[in-house]
């Protein structure tokens, strides 16, 4: 990533850029197991490591926004990062790129199932897709350990992300129930530090 | 089910499917699977959950595809998939614009207070979920947890991780390489 703030894709013509997001997630979904938390960390490899397209603070936004709002993870994390380098066109050119691998490999096993069954149960197949698991867990735990100083700034942070982690881990929650509740949370921690802070002015 | 049909279901669950497809299982399950008169038996709706987690891409995007297909062939698929991915750029956009719009009011601010740290604790906890498909040999697929009792280790995986850890954590590694290597060392060593 250069230090100019004009990004990097803004050389870039616009079917150029539509073309690079398209191709991104074309061989992120084509390669990547395991859904939606697996494809975003994938996904912030490629335009922050890699590409410089994107910086930690945009996917610390894009991270939030896109797990509350319904929908596949992964598609509405394709459809922000696309909108935000090439608006509506590059947010479409980046969920079709989502798409399209899934659609055709699945079309595939659909239509000669049997065979495909066999395959995926073969050992080596198995142990290949549980390394893939093991790497993907290793990528996904680095791009978590990297939005820590951006995600975790307060005490009433620490404490809402150690009870979203063990909530799903340990006591088998939801997200979408953990979603509400921190939301919730947040809303009312931010209600109450108003109040004071008002109260405070007013003396 | 006709590919119309289809699509219009699709819609609804990509927009009952808060915090990830994971809403998906039941509320297909609700719809579709059960004896005859339903579309979709117990035994091939488990196979169809279980082949969409362990091929690459979205899994809901998978299940739509499959159910399709099942349903309507070539065109069943176009209409689920289309649907499942109708909402998610017109929502988003929706979202960033309204937050940006009231960036400073109470809701939006508590959001972000509240929903910056629960990512970070959501994103380690995906990460737990898949150590433990691999590393500890949990069952895929994952409609239950494991007990404790079923996991052991699998030390290969366990390498694999940690080589992983390190060269995403240090080096600009090319991913594609890497879970390419990663599967061609446990087609050999995870068995």
């Amino acid at each position: 990533m250069g230090d100019a703030e004009v990004p990097a894709y803004a050389a870039l013509p616009p079917w150029k850029r539509d073309l690079a997001l398209f191709w991104a997630y074309f061989k992120i979904a084509a390669l990547v197991v395991g859904g939606g938390y697996a494809i975003l960390a994938a996904a912030r490899r490629e335009f922050v490591t890699q590409k410089g397209w994107l910086t930690e603070d945009d996917v610390v936004e894009m991270l939030t926004v896109t797990q509350t709002v319904p929908g596949i993870i992964a598609c509405n994390t394709a459809a922000w990062i696309g909108w935000r380098i090439d608006g509506l066109r590059g947010a479409a050119a980046a969920v079709l790129g989502a798409v399209c691998p899934s659609f055709l490999i699945i079309l595939l096993i659909a239509s000669g199932m049997t065979f495909l069954a066999d395959f995926f149960a073969a050992p080596a197949v198995r142990g290949a897709f549980r390394a893939v698991t093991a790497a993907i867990a290793a990528m996904v735990a680095v791009t978590g350990v990297k939005m820590r100083k951006k995600t975790v700034t307060t005490g009433d942070g620490i404490v809402i992300a150690l009870i979203c982690f063990f909530a799903i881990t340990v006591l088998r929650f939801s997200p979408p129930v953990m979603i509400a509740f921190a939301v919730a949370a947040g809303i009312l921690l931010e209600a109450v530090c108003r109040v004071r802070l008002k109260r405070e002015a007013k003396r | 089910m006709t590919p119309v049909s289809l699509f219009l279901l699709f819609v609804k669950y990509s927009a009952l499917c808060f915090g990830g497809g994971y809403v998906l299982i039941p509320l297909l399950s609700a719809d579709l699977v059960g004896a005859p008169p339903r579309p979709l038996s117990p035994e091939l709706f488990s196979r169809i959950i279980s082949v969409s987690q362990v091929t690459p891409g979205p899994v809901f995007i998978n299940v739509a595809t499959f159910v399709g297909f099942q349903q309507a062939g070539f065109f069943g698929s176009l209409g689920a998939t289309c649907g499942a991915v109708l909402l998610s750029a017109p929502l988003v956009i929706l979202a960033v614009k309204l937050l940006r719009k009231y960036e400073s009011g109470v809701l939006v601010r508590g959001f972000f207070r509240g929903m910056r740290p629960a990512s970070f604790g959501l994103i380690l906890a995906a990460a737990w979920i898949f150590f433990e498909l691999s590393v500890l040999g949990g069952p895929v697929p994952w409609f239950e947890p494991a007990r404790i009792s079923e996991l052991k280790i699998d030390f290969a995986a366990a390498g694999i991780f940690a080589a992983a850890l390190v060269l995403l954590g240090k080096t600009k590694i090319n991913l594609t390489l890497l879970l390419i290597a990663a599967a061609v060392a446990g087609a050999f060593l995870c068995r």
